[in-house]
């Protein structure tokens, strides 16, 4: 053996000793993962939020939009219920009234149909308009038909003192401006005109078309807050 | 990984379709038709497939008690620890020595008295109880058995049975812990069952009432979807929904669904109530009645109800033995024979075959001491009483034995020293796996990994 060949050979073993490797194989990492387990885990990968229905998701994202734009336009929250009895109020409807059904007794107990806070046991308003709550919102509106009629035809409102809803069975532009809060257009007219003249005649209940004129109105007006 | 044309296609056009049958069906139910007449609607105008989709219900219906102020301590008298009653003992706190005999068949040991309901169902039918969660001395809040994974689980159930629709998917009767889930809708309150049936009954609908008659019912909701388009914002994305929603309430509006939601003494006299039945226990039975009704019609997918509230300390110095258990098991089952009699108007299946009920106390008291039935539970135990209607194993799992601490049970069903966390996480979960139907799938992202099949009730048939 040449003196060359075994220098060649030493530095060989003596690398091979160093490396622990024999040829034809890959060393073994130090830092193997157990058996069965993957690379990353719960200290270094992204917790991606799984606690919801993906479905919901893109249901809600089809019929809103994006985020981008739902978070700059307003949504439709329920009127909040101790604001549904100022505006019960504003109207000329008594709220504490006892008589049953009366749009007061319908107010004061249809506090949790419509979803009132209950501090006590700390559950705040609910903010979403349900079907539950808004059929009682718009039955209170229904039975307090006949004392807004009242009080808007005696023009005593403070809210806006001689204005009257209607000349005869037609319906008047500033009456319904009253009623529901902002300026009234053509079309508020004709359907209020058609909903007086689409309800059923009663000659004991010469009035009856114009109440459901009056409950309508106001539940398209106060559905949202 | 890219979607193809095809599968966007098909993704839309069930998204399209679930909404198509979600809206159909809330507002057949809003308007009182059966949901008979909306599937037939929809077989017509959109297919066969998309009919048998809205027919099949993926969860079960719930009605849950919360048996708050020592309350939950009767249930122990109607479904007791299986030890504790068949020990014998005088001095226990079970108001028939001598006379609890093993249900036969269940695959956890189950023991019946005199007093025990629903004696007629089929052994993989009957009660699973679990020994978990922890004393609350007093409260109606209960949380310990009310709670999986942090998520209030009347949440969770309500979010699982998010999908099915209802005209009011939860109701709360009286003071009850409910809260909201991702994905649950709100709760509606109300007192009791009279309340209940004034949820679904409208003044204007009642005699002398704006919209007692139909084609002023109809013209109010014409004129009302007629007003609303004139609101600016009512065609933005945002709000539709809630006009939406609305909409389906001003058509609601001029139905009367209470003459068909009433109690009539016809239904008093099936669950047993009548002058000499305890206020409280005439109550329960109401509302199981009206319950029933509102299920049968599609209503409501939810109810949680109060139970007894009385902290019956005295349970055993009087006569209460002999007169609030049997009065129990009456309304208990005139509520069960209700269920399996009445068919959902919808699936023309039994109400029971998709019914779950549950129920929960703030503590079930000493078993094994009658003097004073004190408070305190070994190892501050609680219990979860679960009906799951063949979704879950029957039986109990842990128990309280005649002398030394009571077991608990491990992530296998197998017993176990007690951890009250622990088996309380595995008991809401098994809960929220008989709501749905054995689809551990769907329960996934509130159980978080806990698996139910094969260990607390049989595995989804596929």
């Amino acid at each position: 053996m040449t003196r060359l060949t075994l220098t060649t050979f030493l530095v060989a073993s003596l690398a091979a000793a160093c490396t622990g490797e024999v040829e034809g194989t890959t060393p073994e990492p130090d830092n193997k993962p157990p058996e069965g387990s993957t690379t990353g885990d719960e200290e270094t990968t992204y917790d991606h939020e799984n606690n919801f229905d993906p479905w919901v998701i893109i249901d809600r994202l089809a019929k809103e939009g994006p985020a981008r734009y739902t978070s700059r336009v307003h949504s439709c929250p329920k009127p909040r219920y101790r604001t549904l009895g100022n505006v019960l109020r504003s109207l000329g409807v008594n709220v504490d009234n006892q008589t049953a059904l009366s749009a007061g007794r319908l107010y004061r107990d249809g506090g949790p149909a419509m979803g009132e806070p209950n501090f006590a046991n700390r559950i705040r308003e609910n903010l979403s308009v349900t079907t539950s709550g808004a059929s009682r919102e718009f039955d209170i509106w229904a039975a307090a038909a006949p004392e807004i009629m009242t009080a808007l035809g005696a023009g005593t409102l403070p809210r806006c003192p001689g204005v009257t809803l209607f000349d005869g069975n037609t319906c008047r532009e500033d009456g319904i401006t009253c009623l529901i809060g902002t300026p009234a257009t053509a079309q508020h007219i004709t359907y209020c005109n058609t909903t007086v003249s689409s309800a059923t005649q009663d000659p004991a209940n010469p009035d009856h078309g114009k109440r459901l004129a009056v409950a309508a109105m106001l539940a398209a007006a106060y559905t949202c807050e | 990984m890219a979607k193809s044309q095809t599968t966007k296609r098909d993704e839309e056009h069930e998204l399209t379709r679930r909404a198509l049958i979600k809206w159909s069906l809330a507002a057949g139910a809003a308007l009182g038709v059966a949901k008979s007449g909306v599937l037939s609607i929809l077989e017509k105008s959109a297919g066969k497939g998309t009919a048998f989709a809205a027919e099949a219900a993926a969860t079960t219906r719930n009605l849950h008690m919360i048996w708050g102020n020592g309350g939950a301590a009767h249930l122990t008298l109607l479904w007791p620890h299986p030890k504790v009653a068949l020990a014998n003992n005088p001095q226990f706190a079970w108001h028939r020595p001598g006379m609890a005999t093993n249900v036969a068949g269940t695959r956890n040991q189950l023991v019946r008295g005199p007093d025990t309901p629903w004696e007629g169902l089929a052994p993989a039918r009957q009660m699973t109880a679990f020994v978990c969660g922890a004393n609350q001395t007093h409260t109606q809040a209960v949380t310990s058995t009310a709670t999986l994974n942090g998520q209030n689980i009347y949440g969770v159930i309500a979010a699982l049975q998010a999908a099915a629709p209802s005209v009011v998917p939860v109701v709360a009767i009286g003071e009850v812990n409910y809260a909201t889930a991702p994905g649950s809708p709100q709760a509606t309150g109300t007192n009791n069952a009279d309340g209940l049936v004034n949820l679904f009954n409208s003044a204007a609908s009642q005699a002398n009432g704006l919209l007692v008659k139909s084609q002023d019912a109809n013209v109010y909701k014409a004129q009302y979807d007629a007003f609303t388009q004139l609101n600016r914002a009512a065609a933005r994305s945002t709000q539709k929904q809630s006009y939406q929603t609305a909409s389906s309430a001003a058509g609601f509006l001029g139905r009367n669904l209470a003459s068909r939601l009433a109690v009539t003494p016809a239904d008093e006299a099936r669950y047993g109530i009548n002058g000499n039945t305890r206020g409280a226990i005439a109550q329960i039975g109401r509302t199981f009645i009206v319950a029933v009704k509102a299920f049968k019609m599609g209503l409501t997918n939810s109810i949680l109800m109060p139970g007894l509230r009385d902290d019956p300390h005295g349970f055993f110095a009087g006569n209460d033995g002999t007169v609030v258990p049997p009065q129990l098991k009456l309304v208990f089952d005139g509520f069960m024979n209700d269920l399996i009699a009445n068919t959902d108007d919808a699936t023309g299946r039994s109400l029971a075959d998709d019914f779950v009920f549950s129920a929960n106390g703030d503590t079930t008291k000493d078993s094994r001491n009658r003097d004073g039935w004190p408070d305190g539970s070994s190892q501050n135990h609680n219990v979860l009483w679960v009906w799951g209607g063949g979704n879950l194993f029957s039986g109990w799992f842990g128990e309280l034995p005649a002398t030394g601490n009571v077991q608990g049970f491990d992530a296998s069903g197998a017993l176990a020293p007690y951890n009250g966390q622990d088996t309380a996480r595995l008991a809401m979960a098994s809960l929220a796996y008989a709501i749905a139907k054995r689809d551990e799938r769907l329960i996934s992202p509130f159980a978080n990994g806990i698996q139910i099949a094969d260990r607390f009730g049989p595995a989804k048939v596929q």
